[in-house]
């Protein structure tokens, strides 16, 4: 028999999991949990139902620079947000391909973090605007690079008393944009072959690329990365074929793949170069335009 | 007489001047949909008995392998298990197969694929058994197994079944294809490869059996064919027929897996269960136990050459086609005959050689599924015609308008094309609808990353069982003392609306409403066998004992109604529950007062239609003759849009014409052009069930994809043209299963067209696309 404990507030959510947190899995909507414990994957002894916190963990909130994302904003509440129309489009162009209608209406951004599997989109474009979780304990807030996030398929680094309390990020300044990219065998309810966030910034002038971060399902291990050589590369750099060019060997050199039924290495290698490619176009389009009409 | 009886009088006479009948042409409403839309089917998990126990069934571990032990004590120290069932429990023949007695029921001496069963765990409730199932512990000597038809069929290969590994050699010998590619100017060879696929019905097999009072067993289950099950499980438990009564509960689908073998596994050894423990026992499958047990679409690899003057009229082809069939033949061995028969496409060709071999592999098996070979055969000769057209330099349009099938032109085994021949209307309208010509010439101008592509694929389709069987039908009609028609079959619904069909041929032929029909469940003892609701036999050949059945009704319900009219029988129309005499119709008599005044005078409103389709005669050695009484045409263009660099592409529009000789509801049958079209469309761009070892990697709707609304073209065009057939009702020819068959070629011819790429192995991935441009 499973326990299922529905606090009221975050302070008894965490006195909850003070102790022995490791029995417990925490539920946002459930849209990955649900169907994991009825197909026995997990069996979990305790489940704590965040759903009755959505006064304290569901704000999206500016604070200066700063965009803060309880976690229990829906993947719907991103895509209908204003905030993210225009520089976060990154958000969008996963949002419209994540799951389907019904998973984005419940589909949770701490559920998403929380699950680190192989389908989470939304991780990639955390990092690649290098953003922070808060973890939150009877002990106090804790933060960590969502880079550092996911230690291992499914894994994160959560200690067994936190709950993902929020992530935030700074917003892109006028010069950046962001953008994603994911390729699959059909265009909803997919395994990614490859998925690609980036955050790209051009110097005052726009003619170079002043940073750039690439955040990809897969670089080495089995769990989203940045492509550092890659921006390293790039970094500094005027955006002209040679450069793509060389950036995208660059990049086939840092990727380490692997073949499964749905995609040979290979194919996911070339998808990754030419998203490469287009994702840093895209970018410098929408900055340049932006600058033209003003936005 | 009210506005509307003369207007249903108007068009009915306007009807009868074309010999039909008022119904017949209409979109009328299904008998059963609004129930469906209420959610009030009952489907077989929804009710089960008190006291039943769950079924889990135990697949092999391997591939291929000696059965040394079954040892059952651990599952069995379980105090929710009640039973523990292997071959030494099948009280009949411990047999459940389709054509050639080739697989047994419970595995016994010998494992052939991970998808035999082995043993089932009976248990209170499912998961007490599927936690047993994981305790019976069966011991293997392993033989080397074999993935490989090619492999299978060499000389020396590990032997799957005693009597070697091909399981049939299919014909097709016309003229001499030597003489016929030495008299060409221009010949290409191609080879052509096709995947497993699996139907994904909605709903997954499922059965549970009851064991009765009278010392009978009902089987109550999710199937197509449940005097297919009757005999299977009578075998299988030795009793008489009589005394297996199966019911079709409501069907959640089933594109033909759930015709044969799986039903009849999941029937039988629910009531081998049942007989043994005294309760109802209830075999529970999941999508998983689904997708690895029950027969897909075959695996194919077609060698194809073609031979044709430098002016495009083809001269020779010749097909040798290895077609996958598994651990066991299933009905294989009906499919390679009918890919044969369609091996070279809808052209006339004077020398054609087509061998067909069906060949056993340790995967798991093949079977019935929606198509029946022809997407197999089809996706090989369209494409090979677009190879053709392209070495000679002409629009692959040009090529068919050349060679396809017309009135007067024989096929592949010299059947004469008659008037019922409508595949250049077909062709002529999709061309017209989809721009064709147009396009072509604007898409060739194309440069950039992203390209658009027209791609053509045509088909003709030999109607109904043919050489599969004998085509026959019983259907019972019984108007009760309110006025009610049951009309009842052992064929069956499962979601095609085709029985509805029936139900509105009768009607319009007995002069009743047709929402006074009710359709019974289809039930082995209460209802004649009626051949396997396979075929997409439905409406051409059932439609025709629905006709039987009601114009005997109509003779009684003249006579009745010219009592009550005091006019002759010849005089009688009924017409939308009402009668009059055609010479005074001022006087009118409704339809229950006929029933009354039948029922009165012992008028009997039961009775039983019947047809039979004449026999089709061709030459087993040659393969040559006329295999069918009739056949569907089809035509189809597809618009695609490919992206250079990644090979990531979308059908962007589908236009579609399908000659079906009359449709008898049109809505129907476009119903049935969208859905074939959409599976055809998932088979060739997207799904794949995938073996490693034997073993299936995405028995799951999370690894296995089938298309979602956002995979489905904008822009669809389904148009209907009508050639009446020779044997169908009012000439109506089959539909359901020929639209799943133009996908795959017109969308690869697409590709080419966009590309210049020829991907010739479905599915269509991007991966395969872009390997093709980036060789």
């Amino acid at each position: 028999m499973t326990e299922v404990l529905m606090p009221n507030t975050l302070a008894e959510a965490l006195s909850m999991i003070s102790k022995d947190g490791h029995d417990v899995l925490i539920l946002g909507s459930g849209s990955d949990v649900i169907p994991r414990i009825r197909e026995r994957e997990i069996e979990p002894k305790k489940v704590l139902d965040l759903s009755g916190l959505g006064s304290e963990l569901n704000y999206i909130r500016t604070e200066g620079k700063v965009i803060r994302i309880g976690a229990l904003v829906t993947v719907r509440q991103i895509i209908d947000n204003e905030l993210f129309k225009g520089r976060l489009d990154a958000f969008l162009q996963a949002g419209r391909m994540f799951g389907g209608p019904q998973i984005r209406n419940m589909a949770t951004v701490g559920g998403n973090l929380g699950a680190a599997s192989s389908s989470e989109d939304l991780i990639p474009i955390f990092i690649a605007l290098d953003a922070r979780v808060k973890m939150a304990s009877i002990d106090g807030d804790r933060l960590v690079p969502v880079s550092k996030l996911v230690v291992a398929k499914r894994q994160i680094d959560r200690r067994p008393n936190e709950i993902i309390r929020e992530i935030y990020f700074e917003m892109p300044d006028e010069s950046s944009w962001t953008a994603f990219f994911k390729a699959g065998r059909r265009n909803s309810l997919i395994i990614d072959l490859i998925n690609m966030a980036m955050y790209l910034k051009l110097n005052i002038d726009g003619t170079k690329i002043e940073d750039i971060r690439i955040a990809l399902n897969r670089v080495r291990g089995k769990t989203p990365e940045r492509a550092y050589k890659t921006e390293e590369y790039l970094r500094g750099k005027r955006i002209e074929n040679e450069t793509i060019a060389r950036a995208q060997e660059v990049l086939d050199s840092e990727v380490q793949l692997s073949s499964d039924f749905r995609a040979s290495a290979e194919y996911r290698k070339s998808l990754d170069k030419v998203i490469l490619a287009r994702l840093i176009n895209n970018c410098r389009d929408r900055i340049v335009e932006g600058r033209r009409t003003g936005n | 007489m009210s506005m509307e009886v003369e207007y249903l009088i108007e068009q009915l006479q306007k009807k009868a001047e074309r010999g039909e009948l008022l119904y017949i042409g209409e979109s009328l409403n299904r008998v059963d949909d609004i129930e469906k839309i209420l959610g009030k089917p009952i489907y077989t998990a929804d009710i089960l008995p008190k006291q039943t126990l769950y079924a889990k069934l135990v697949h092999s571990t391997i591939p291929h392998g000696y059965i040394r032990s079954i040892n059952a004590a651990n599952a069995l120290n379980n105090s929710k298990v009640k039973a523990v069932l292997t071959y030494k429990d099948v009280p009949g023949i411990n047999e459940s197969s389709a054509v050639i007695p080739d697989r047994p029921l419970f595995a016994d001496r010998k494992v052939r694929s991970t998808g035999d069963i082995v043993a089932a765990v009976l248990a209170n409730d499912f998961r007490a058994a599927t936690e047993a199932s994981q305790d019976i512990k069966i011991e293997y000597d392993p033989l080397k197994p074999i993935f490989d038809p090619l492999e299978a069929m060499k000389e020396g290969a590990p032997l799957i079944h005693d009597a070697g590994n091909v399981a049939k050699h299919m014909k097709v010998y016309k003229g001499d294809v030597q003489k016929g590619f030495e008299a060409s100017d221009i010949i290409v060879e191609g080879t052509y490869s096709t995947q497993f696929q699996d139907a994904t019905p909605m709903e997954p097999e499922l059965a549970y059996a009851v064991p009765k009072e009278n010392g009978n067993i009902l089987i109550v289950g999710s199937m197509q064919s449940p005097h297919i099950t009757q005999s299977g499980v009578a075998k299988a438990l030795n009793l008489p027929l009589s005394r297996v009564e199966v019911i079709q509960a409501v069907t959640g689908g089933a594109f033909g897996p759930k015709s044969d073998e799986t039903p009849t596994d999941l029937g039988a050894i629910a009531a081998i269960g049942a007989l043994k423990t005294g309760r109802p026992v209830f075999v529970n499958m999941t999508r998983e136990d689904s997708m690895i047990m029950h027969t897909k679409r075959h695996p194919s690899i077609t060698k194809l050459k073609t031979g044709a003057t430098a002016d495009g009229k083809l001269i020779a082809s010749q097909a040798e086609m290895i077609m996958e069939t598994g651990a066991y033949a299933s009905l294989g061995v009906l499919v390679i005959v009918r890919a044969m028969f369609h091996a070279n496409g809808a052209y006339e060709i004077p020398n054609v050689k087509n061998d067909g071999y069906l060949v056993y592999t340790n995967n798991t098996f093949a079977g019935s599924f929606r198509g029946f070979g022809a997407p197999q055969a089809f996706f090989a000769s369209e494409s090979q015609m677009d190879e053709l057209a392209k070495k000679l330099n002409m629009d692959p349009l040009d090529l068919r308008l050349i060679n396809m099938l017309r009135p007067g032109k024989r096929t592949s085994t010299n059947q004469l094309m008659d008037a019922a021949c409508g595949l250049p209307e077909c062709v002529e309208q999709v061309v017209a609808a989809s721009n064709y010509r147009k396009k072509v010439k604007e898409y060739a101008e194309q440069k950039g990353n992203t390209r658009r592509g027209v791609g053509i694929a045509i088909l003709h389709h030999g109607n109904a069982l043919g050489p599969e069987g004998n085509d026959y039908v019983y259907v019972h009609l019984n108007v009760d003392r309110d006025g009610i028609v049951y009309l009842g079959t052992g064929l069956t619904e499962y979601g095609t609306g085709a029985i509805s069909g029936l139900a509105q041929i009768a009607s319009s032929i007995m002069g009743c409403k047709l929402d006074r029909f009710r359709i019974d469940r289809p039930n082995s003892l209460k209802h004649k066998e009626s051949g396997p609701t396979v075929a997409s036999r439905t409406t051409a050949i059932g439609g025709n004992g629905a006709r039987d059945a009601a114009e005997k009704l109509r003779d009684r319900l003249n006579t009745v109604a010219a009592k009550l009219l005091d006019c002759m029988t010849s005089e009688v129309v009924i017409v939308d529950d009402i009668a009059y005499s055609s010479s005074a119709p001022q006087k009118r008599v409704g339809w229950n007062e006929i029933v009354d005044e039948a029922y009165r005078s012992g008028v009997s409103l039961n009775t039983i239609g019947y047809y039979m389709a004449p026999r089709c005669i061709w030459d087993e050695h040659t393969g040559l003759g006329s295999p069918y009484s009739q056949f569907t045409f089809g035509a189809a263009v597809a618009d695609v849009e490919v992206d250079i660099d990644t090979g990531v592409y979308s059908v962007r529009s589908y236009y579609v014409a399908f000659d079906v000789g009359r449709a008898v509801n049109p809505r129907n049958v476009k119903g049935q052009l969208y859905g074939g079209t959409v599976q055809g469309l998932g088979y060739a761009t997207m799904e794949e069930l995938v073996h490693k070892d034997g073993r299936v990697l995405n028995p799951n709707l999370k690894d296995y994809y089938i298309p979602t609304s956002l995979d489905i073209p904008e822009e669809f065009v389904p148009i209907i043209v009508e050639k009446g057939g020779a044997i169908g009702p009012f000439g109506a020819k089959v539909v359901a299963e020929p639209p799943i068959v133009l996908p795959g070629p017109a969308v690869r011819n697409a590709i080419l067209n966009a590309t210049g790429w020829s991907v010739d192995s479905l599915p269509i991935t991007a991966e395969k696309v872009w390997r093709e441009g980036h060789k």
